[in-house]
């Protein structure tokens, strides 16, 4: 079976080498995009299980990317999760109202993270088993 | 049996508050004052946890855990790096080393319980 992909949106170059490095050790195959218009255009193409977007992207945001996929019949159906820095109650509230299907508070605790990646690809199916 | 967790940290004081809330949680704990004493204590008796203190003088806690990776045995056990120092760089760092996580000082007592809980518990949940 393929491993599940999943697409890092992440401006940060430390942060995405940790993500890339623990979903890398978990398993999955991974694409990177460090700009908010380049990771659209690699959603559309590669059809990915899920995307790991960074909120605070420079040009384009993470919000307005995520609400972008959203309405778009070809990525509407490909999960989001947020990467955030400021996990404040009326951020959480914008982020379900981009459209995302949860979100991470930065910094990255490695099995948490593993953890929230693995509880949604689950659900999907195409995931890991999870107890 | 009591799953064994040994701490080592540089600091006499952190010790003593971690291994008091460990072994209130029932673990069999024992603690070390260096990076060097802690191999040794791994060698002469493997623990089913470690917790690292990554800033130490002589021997840090990055080159203990390089050395325990190093052979098969010891580099099963989970290593859980105890750090004051947030930054993205040793996170990456310390990822790569095979450190199960990281969790930064001052400690949550419940992250930290529930941290070695998952470590422990394993096989996944």
């Amino acid at each position: 079976m393929m491993p599940p992909q999943v697409l890092v949106v992440e401006d940060a170059a430390a942060n995405m080498k940790l993500a890339v490095l623990l979903l890398g050790k978990a398993g999955y195959s991974v694409l990177q995009a460090d700009n908010a218009m380049d990771g659209i255009a690699l959603a559309r193409e590669h059809q990915p299980d899920l995307i790991l977007m960074d909120i605070q992207l420079p040009g384009m945001d993470g919000l307005t990317a995520t609400r972008l996929l959203k309405e778009n019949e070809a990525t509407r159906h490909i999960k989001v999760i947020a990467l955030t820095a400021f996990a404040m109650k009326g951020d959480e509230e914008k982020m379900i109202a981009a459209g995302c299907d949860g979100y991470i508070a930065k910094p990255i605790q490695y099995r948490n993270f593993l953890a929230q990646v693995e509880k949604i690809l689950g659900r999907l199916g195409g995931g890991k088993e999870t107890p | 049996m009591n799953k064994k967790i040994l701490i080592t940290d540089d600091d006499a004081r952190n010790r003593k508050l971690v291994e008091t809330l460990l072994h209130a949680n029932g673990y069999d704990v024992r603690s070390v004052a260096s990076g060097q004493a802690a191999l040794e204590a791994i060698a002469a008796d493997p623990p089913d946890l470690i917790l690292l203190d990554l800033m130490m003088p002589g021997m840090d806690g990055f080159e203990v855990v390089r050395r325990l990776k190093v052979d098969p045995e010891t580099g099963k056990i989970p290593v859980i790096m105890v750090t004051a120092l947030d930054d993205e760089g040793s996170r990456v760092r310390l990822a790569a080393a095979g450190v199960y996580e990281v969790i930064v000082k001052p400690i949550d007592r419940w992250a930290l319980q529930a941290c070695i809980g998952r470590a422990l518990g394993e096989a996944h949940g």
